[in-house]
């Protein structure tokens, strides 16, 4: 004990000795450049667009943990802020450029569960899955752990509680000090937030909380997880109690509905009883926005649900619930997709007044490697048990009776782009709130959405942002009572320098009939080349130019930007209706691709190996007097 | 020497360091005071009581009445006496569970250390000093730039060379929505509107005159680079809170890895192995 005792010492003083060592390397250059750090936060009135993610996990999260994520929310905020990070796996980890912002979104249910198996604390260890992990873990069958873990909690099999305070608080105090060390007002936000890891029968109602104060309100409010509720209401009264009793803001965003079996956008609550207008009006007020794309699927439509749309089939997870316990069903679909979500929104603005699924879009990734990227040439996985490998590709992600998902399935998507005044928690929140927002499926193209009913052919100058906002709304706004026949929309996107060029852009339309049936159309609104509409309006496809030997692509058959004003040929002033735009890049490589191409791996025709990035804006709604 | 000294002297002058002392000698008291304890006794003291009694309360928000209590201590002492034979019988040997418990134990015990130490200014200068490439400013540059889009052009390449010859090179390209002239932008804004591989293009480009072309995503520019002020790097007082952090976040890594390379000093590691290539290769690994 002695020798250790000493050893200590010795090192801690070794390591101060060090740490005060004057560096011999030369005195730093001295220049005349104006600082930026520390200086004042760059406000931009007609704002600015910011790339994050809401939705990553780290080690806290007991399915990360279990997995083998190793490395936690220092990582987590120095990754996204742009350096070089060591992965799980022993991975050296950047991204091509920092992302503005990100929240550490881990699971409230069994927040510290993980380090509680590890540490073989007394609590879980005198539980019977207690008992069944540690002997896994000793196994080191990790991932199977994971999966008992997920399955049982999906199920609510567990046989003790994942809400303890006593466990919470600690770890909760820990993820509000990390966000306050990492947010830095001005280039990089960190958002204080968890998941309410909401499940019922395994079907996915997740939600992502975030809020919009700083660690002052939020220490003293713990996580609300599943096992205090399963139903999204008590959710929301349990936010409505924090904004009470702290005057705060906090709103919450849903995600996966595709692995919900037809519960997301369910035109009854939790109870069975019809949507009343309370339901509407509370939902509408706390889940503003909807993650639609993410690694386990992309949301925005379902090739079921719109058979006229040739690119609604993509990357679509439709197997199943969460862990594959019930099998999927046609009728559930329309209740899954944002599209559809959106659609019967409008009816219940048309029958109760007001609409509970009004949400804009933004992605997210939904990473448990404490990795926010949703880059193809840089995917991490969905967990650190497929950090990049030769064999990733055919690992099974889920295996039950009914199929199987296979890591191949799963997607390098996507971020939340968020048009707001400057880099702050305040500024980026208020912006989500009015749902001027954008979902990507990883690229980072700009995209400019405006509606009204003014705009001409020559409002698309250089001053085009002015007159959006002088004469219409921006995107997840209403359009104003009608001054003209029909509206019309002005819609420009910048692609992505390191992304590829812009195959199209589209404008889709829903609206609800005068008896109640549901519409939605797809406009070909911009496109490269001179390719031509055909006499249903489909313009024909882009090409493909991706060299599957080597990974790369030429970006010559795509266009560097689109734009269009655009007005609505098919308007009618009695129906409520939304409009969003959807951009479409031509042909990249997929990360199965750069897979293959680094490690050599052998992959069936069943894996995709190209993708087409894509955008979502939010829509603009229009709404009869 | 004499700095090494001088700064001896001054860690044995920070209040960190006091606390650190204090810390361990309180370590080695506990530790030996466990052992005058005789094998045969077990005591039930006010830190027990406390101990079961918080837990208690914790999970059921409320005291425990004295039979609770009086049911706490019995499974305490049952777990104390087993515990203790398990000891006596070598059961912690070789348990895999137990031996990853302890080295987390002797882990967070050096991560609290690193975590306690609040480093001064100097420290963070020295160590500034030290990684000050991690502190580097983006190059600013003056520039135009003219874009050849490939939309509009049978081969943008070629015509970008043509264009080169002209009187004036900026005025043959095309439209894009990004300025034509950018004015003291530093590296990292352009390389958010034009790409990396443009923005890295820059740096090895003449001033002073059109050149090109350069490729960005968008497809082939040319470029004319009024200025160019070389990066430098922050000052310490621009970035200290970003040294802070990353201060302590390496601070924590190397000290725990300092703590096992010092206490490996004291083994030796050797391989029994039956596979001699294996062995050898290790052995050279190491």
């Amino acid at each position: 004990m002695k020798s250790l005792l000493k050893v200590f010492l010795a090192v801690f003083s070794l390591f101060l000795i060090n740490s005060c060592t004057p560096s011999t390397d030369k005195e730093a250059s001295k220049d005349d450049i104006q600082s930026t750090e520390g200086g004042e936060i760059t406000s931009h009135p007609l704002n600015n667009v910011y790339w994050g993610d809401t939705h990553l996990h780290t080690d806290l999260s007991m399915d990360a943990g279990a997995f083998g994520n190793r490395i936690g929310m220092d990582e987590a905020y120095r990754f996204a802020r742009g350096e070089e990070v060591t992965s799980s796996t022993g991975l050296k980890a950047k991204l091509s450029r920092p992302l503005d912002f990100l929240v550490v979104a881990d699971h409230s249910d069994g927040m510290g569960l993980f380090p509680a198996i590890v540490a073989q604390e007394e609590w879980v260890m005198k539980t019977p899955e207690g008992k069944r992990w540690r002997k896994l873990y000793e196994e080191e069958k990790n991932s199977e752990m994971a999966l008992d873990i997920i399955f049982n909690f999906s199920q609510g099999n567990f046989s003790f509680k994942t809400n303890d305070p006593a466990i919470m608080t600690p770890v909760w105090e820990s993820v509000v000090e990390a966000a306050e060390k990492y947010n830095d007002p001005g280039k990089f936000t960190a958002f204080i937030g968890y998941e309410w890891t909401s499940l019922i029968r395994g079907n996915n109602l997740h939600r992502c909380v975030i809020y919009r104060d700083n660690g002052d309100k939020t220490i003293g409010h713990l996580p609300y997880t599943n096992e205090d509720s399963s139903d999204p209401e008590d959710l929301w009264k349990n936010m409505a109690t924090y904004e009470k009793n702290t005057g705060g803001q906090v709103l919450a965003i849903p995600h996966n509905g595709n692995l919900s079996n037809g519960m997301m956008f369910a035109e009854t609550r939790i109870n069975g009883e019809p949507i009343t207008e309370s339901y509407a009006k509370e939902r509408f007020k706390r889940e503003p926005l909807y993650e639609a794309t993410q690694i386990k699927g992309d949301g925005e439509s379902h090739p079921f649900l719109s058979p006229n749309d040739e690119f609604a089939d993509f990357e679509n997870w439709d197997k199943g619930n969460l862990d594959l316990s019930a099998a999927k069903t046609n009728d559930m679909l329309q209740h899954e997709y944002a599209r559809s979500g959106l659609k019967l929104g409008l009816k219940f603005q048309k029958s109760l007044g007001i609409n509970p699924y009004k949400y804009g879009m933004i992605g997210s990734t939904d990473s448990h490697t404490s990795l926010a990227t949703a880059d193809n040439d840089q995917f991490f996985g969905k967990a650190s048990n497929v950090e990049p490998s030769k064999d990733r590709f055919k690992h099974q992600f889920v295996v039950a009776e009914i199929d199987t998902i296979y890591t191949y399935e799963t997607l390098a998507s996507g971020y939340a782009a968020v048009w707001a005044k400057s880099n702050t928690r305040e500024d980026l929140f208020d912006a989500m709130a009015r749902k001027e927002t954008y979902a990507t499926t990883g690229s980072r193209m700009k995209l400019r959405f405006f509606g009204g009913w003014e705009f001409s052919e020559t409002d698309m100058d250089e001053n085009y942002v002015q007159s959006g906002y002088d004469k219409g709304v921006p995107m997840g706004g209403d359009l104003a009572t009608a001054t003209a026949d029909a509206p019309n929309f002005m819609i420009h996107v910048m692609m992505d320098p390191e992304s590829g060029s812009l195959d199209r852009m589209q404008v889709v339309k829903g609206w609800v009939n005068n008896d109640g049936s549901l519409g939605e159309k797809v406009y070909d609104v911009a496109w490269s080349g001179d390719r031509e509409a055909d006499a249903n309006g489909k313009v024909p496809t882009v090409g493909n130019s991706v060299n599957l030997e080597d990974a790369t692509w030429s970006n010559d058959i795509g266009a560097a930007e689109l734009s269009k004003v655009w007005t609505d040929p098919d308007f009618d002033a009695t129906k409520e209706s939304f409009y969003y735009v959807r951009v479409l890049e031509i042909p990249t490589p997929r990360w199965t691709l750069y897979d293959k191409v680094k490690y050599g791996s052998e992959m069936g025709p069943e894996v995709p190996l190209t993708t087409t990035e894509r955008a979502y804006s939010s829509p603009i709604w229009y709404t009869p007097n | 020497m004499t700095l090494v000294f001088f700064q001896m002297k001054k860690i044995f002058k920070e209040p960190l360091f006091h606390f650190l002392f204090i810390g361990a000698s309180l370590f080695l008291i506990y530790s030996l005071g466990n052992k005058r304890n005789a094998e045969d006794e077990i005591v039930i003291d006010n830190y027990v009581i406390n101990e079961l009694a918080t837990k208690w309360q914790m999970q059921s928000n409320r005291e425990p009445t004295f039979v609770e209590l009086k049911a706490l201590i019995d499974l305490y002492i049952e777990q104390e006496v087993l515990y203790r034979e398990a000891l006596a019988m070598n059961f912690d040997h070789n348990d895999e569970i137990i031996k990853r418990r302890l080295a987390k134990k002797m882990e967070f015990i050096a991560d609290d250390l690193a975590e306690s130490l609040q480093p001064t200014d100097e420290m963070l200068t020295a160590y500034y000093n030290k990684n000050s490439h991690s502190y580097a400013r983006p190059s600013v540059y003056t520039f135009k730039q003219a874009f050849f889009n490939a939309q509009k052009r049978e081969s943008a390449l070629e015509d970008a060379v043509e264009a080169l010859e002209n009187e004036l090179p900026g005025d043959s390209g095309d439209p894009l929505s990004l300025p034509s002239y950018y004015s003291d932008t530093d590296a990292l804004k352009i390389s958010i509107d034009f790409g990396k591989a443009f923005s890295n293009a820059l740096d090895t480009l003449p001033l002073q005159k059109w050149t090109g072309p350069v490729r960005s995503g968008f497809g082939v520019h040319l470029v004319f680079i009024e200025a160019k002020k070389s990066s430098g790097i922050y000052t310490f007082d621009e970035v200290k809170e970003k040294v802070n952090i990353d201060y302590n976040f390496h601070a924590s890594n190397e000290f725990r890895k300092e703590l096992v390379s010092s206490l490996l000093k004291d083994y030796k590691i050797s391989f029994e192995l039956s596979d001699t290539q294996l062995k050898q290769e290790l052995i050279e690994s190491f």
